[in-house]
């Protein structure tokens, strides 16, 4: 049965939409093409983890705990060897991680028998602001560092095949070095930050970013 | 403002610079386009509404059919169904034939035969106030000094006793989940004033979610961007609205604009999808509330009085005083939109409610009467409408619980009559409109059914019912479906 489905025409399609399809299926009713979606709350909190590094594997045993800090944001604690995945992070009515939460994880105490998928401000707040998940994209710049080396290019190639599995095309390749070169000459003018610092401050500005994009975050 | 007839929403407007350069930075869904024709030529042309079929959607104000009474709308939503019979209309045959069964007449709306009981008399007490004489009962001491800013409608009706199908009746016009709330029409009309706020903000109650949960304030098939948007009144209204990392601010500023070439990017190649775009605006509208949304929500700018006045910092009203008094704030500040909840079921009384219904009111009454008078006394009352009621009332008849005892009675839900009010922008204060049978049964004189209030308050705000509509599937949805409602004029000023 599912190499019936995952072989069809239908299955296979791609997600872009053209003008006629708009018009001939403008809400995908007909599966006219592959539905484009957002990663779903527990992927987003997932993904981060496991494309920094930071993603702890271990499976079972009793849940992680959470943090609540005093102005009501929730946030997992790590477990001994890392963060683990959000699955394994207690769940507890009155206090769901907020990143989850932000991203639609379902309410626990009704029915729920489809997901909705919001697109607020709330959740671009998040991911800009909030300090795990800069640390996070400081733990992906120095994943980066150690598996592509100095040049900038390796890294942005290595960064859009982690984050985005593909390599960057040569537009996003160019604006991507020009970043990394403005991102460091602006901690180098700052402060009194060594070349180096200031490189891998701009990378994880950079991996930050990415983090932040609609690429990262859009399956299509 | 001149009267135009314009299809779709409201048409094209005049080009901000903001807006110019949002379009042309877009480049989309003939983006040029709309920006070449001007707004007169837009806003008479039929022909123009196959071209302008998919536009770009945003949020910023958009012109509405004819000169508004309100330009903005606070819903005090009562999720669980308030007793009519007890806080609005009065009955004296409930009194007079009190524990006098009337099951047959009444048997296809009891979900709960088991428990059913006579006529049940109120255990609270009704009196007239204020210069138009309207009826209260003493649950809410507070909006009886009120009233003359009121008009209460006693003839609603819904067609669901289920909170479920009754929620999404009353929120998206039909009694089916995934459609648009009418808050989110409202902003898909007119847009909003304030590009620094979202337009549609909804406040729940940090006790929890009302039933149905956020699917309250979706936008269904809208586009997205024209959802509730959430903020928070306990602890920080707006979690992660400032960087918790220190870092220059060119840094911060390279990496919007980084994100900003990357997005458009990304969406380039994926023409007409909505998704994206409203993904687009929510990190714009994020970078703005940064900037705003702090200072509107600080009730620390608030003088003592107004606090005390409205039940801040005291139980049981602190937490509903909190929202009713940001709701002011962010009206202030031109949110079109601002929605509050409360926890699920307080006026779900089905048993003791000379009790439930009177904390359910403890809680909610001060709040709600300090606001109006607030609104009043800055002149915001004319152009905010403020509305008030739940997805249906309650039966006159007595639900017991196992014991029997009529002093731990409740009433179960009532969907053939029930009670709601308006206040502010175009209502005509000190109404009391339709009318109950004499047992408060059901809507008997001058039905109001939630399409009609829903045409009713898209009047007030300068909108036909008939013209917002949005085109899907080559069929015109709009907010009040295929019914044929009628603007309730009785209770227009």
């Amino acid at each position: 049965m599912h190499r019936l489905i995952m072989t069809s025409t239908t299955y296979r399609q791609s997600s872009r939409v053209s003008a006629e399809l708009d018009t001939l299926d403008p809400e995908n009713r007909y599966l006219a093409r592959m539905p484009m979606r957002r990663m779903d709350a527990e992927e987003v909190y997932d993904t981060i983890l496991y494309v920094s590094g930071l993603l702890d594997e271990t499976r079972f045993g009793p849940p992680d705990p959470v943090e609540v800090r005093r102005d009501g944001l929730v946030t997992p604690l790590p477990a001994p060897r890392g963060y683990r995945r959000s699955v394994y992070v207690r769940q507890r009515r009155s206090q769901m991680p907020t990143l989850l939460e932000t991203f639609d994880l379902p309410q626990m105490n009704p029915n729920c028998v489809a997901r909705p998928t919001s697109t607020v401000a709330a959740q671009a707040l998040h991911l800009l602001n909030n300090g795990k998940v800069r640390e996070r994209a400081e733990a992906f710049a120095n994943k980066v560092r150690q598996s592509a080396g100095n040049d900038s290019l390796a890294q942005i190639d290595w960064i859009y095949l982690t984050a985005l599995s593909r390599p960057p095309t040569q537009e996003e390749r160019e604006i991507g070095a020009n970043a990394l070169k403005e991102f460091q000459e602006i901690w180098l003018n700052h402060g009194t930050l060594s070349r180096e610092q200031a490189s891998q401050k701009a990378l994880a500005a950079y991996c930050h970013t990415i983090l932040n994009s609609a690429a990262f975050l859009y399956i299509d | 403002m001149a009267k135009e007839h314009v299809a779709g929403r409201g048409g094209c407007q005049a080009v901000t610079r903001r807006g110019f350069f949002q379009r042309a930075a877009d480049g989309l869904y003939g983006a040029a386009l709309a920006y070449l024709f001007s707004r007169d030529l837009f806003g008479s042309s039929g022909l123009l509404a196959a071209e302008t079929k998919r536009r770009v959607y945003d949020l910023s104000p958009k012109p509405p059919h004819f000169e508004p009474k309100a330009k903005a709308v606070i819903q005090l939503f009562q999720n669980g169904g308030p007793s009519q019979v007890d806080l609005f209309d009065p009955k004296p045959r409930l009194d007079r034939d009190h524990g006098k069964s009337i099951f047959q007449e009444i048997a296809q709306d009891v979900s709960s035969p088991q428990s059913a009981g006579g006529l049940m008399r109120s255990p609270f007490k009704f009196k007239q106030h204020g210069q138009s004489g309207i009826w209260l009962s003493d649950a809410m001491p507070h909006l009886a000094q009120c009233v003359d800013d009121i008009a209460v409608i006693r003839s609603m009706f819904n067609d669901h006793p289920n909170h479920e199908p009754a929620l999404f009746k009353i929120h998206s016009g039909q009694l089916l989940p995934g459609l648009p709330a009418l808050g989110a029409w409202v902003v898909y009309g007119l847009g909003t004033e304030n590009q620094s706020l979202p337009a549609y903000v909804v406040m729940d109650d940090p006790l929890g979610l009302p039933v149905n949960g956020v699917q309250s304030w979706q936008s269904g098939y809208l586009p997205p961007i024209y959802q509730g948007t959430r903020l928070r009144s306990k602890g920080s209204p707006v979690l992660n609205l400032h960087s918790e990392v220190e870092q220059p601010t060119q840094v911060t500023r390279l990496q919007r604009d980084l994100l900003i070439r990357l997005d458009r990017i990304h969406q380039r190649k994926r023409p007409y999808q909505l998704q994206l775009d409203a993904r687009i605006a929510s990190y714009g509208l994020a970078a703005r509330m940064q900037l705003s949304a702090s200072e509107a929500l600080d009730l620390s700018k608030e003088n003592k009085k107004t606090l005390e006045e409205y039940g801040v910092g005291k139980e049981p009203t602190d937490s509903y005083a909190r929202r009713c008094l940001m709701a002011r704030r962010l009206v202030e500040r031109g949110v079109r939109f601002v929605q509050i909840f409360i926890n699920g079921q307080i006026w779900d009384n089905h048993n003791r409610i000379d009790r439930t219904l009177r904390a359910a009111c403890a809680r909610t009454d001060q709040p709600v009467a300090a606001l109006l008078r607030d609104l009043k006394r800055r002149g915001l009352l004319d152009s905010t409408l403020v509305i008030w009621g739940g997805e249906f009332g309650r039966l006159p008849i007595a639900q017991f619980p196992p014991n029997k005892n009529v002093k731990d009675a409740g009433r179960d839900h009532g969907p053939r009559g029930f009670s709601i009010w308006m206040a502010g922008g175009g209502i005509k204060g000190g109404t009391t409109y339709g009318a109950t049978d004499d047992i408060g049964y059901a809507a008997a004189e001058n039905p109001v059914s939630i399409a009609d209030w829903h045409a009713t308050i898209l009047h007030l705000l300068g909108l036909h019912h008939e013209e917002l509509f949005f085109e899907r599937n080559g069929f015109k949805e709009k907010l009040t479906a295929t019914f044929r409602p009628r603007v309730v004029k009785e209770i227009l000023a």
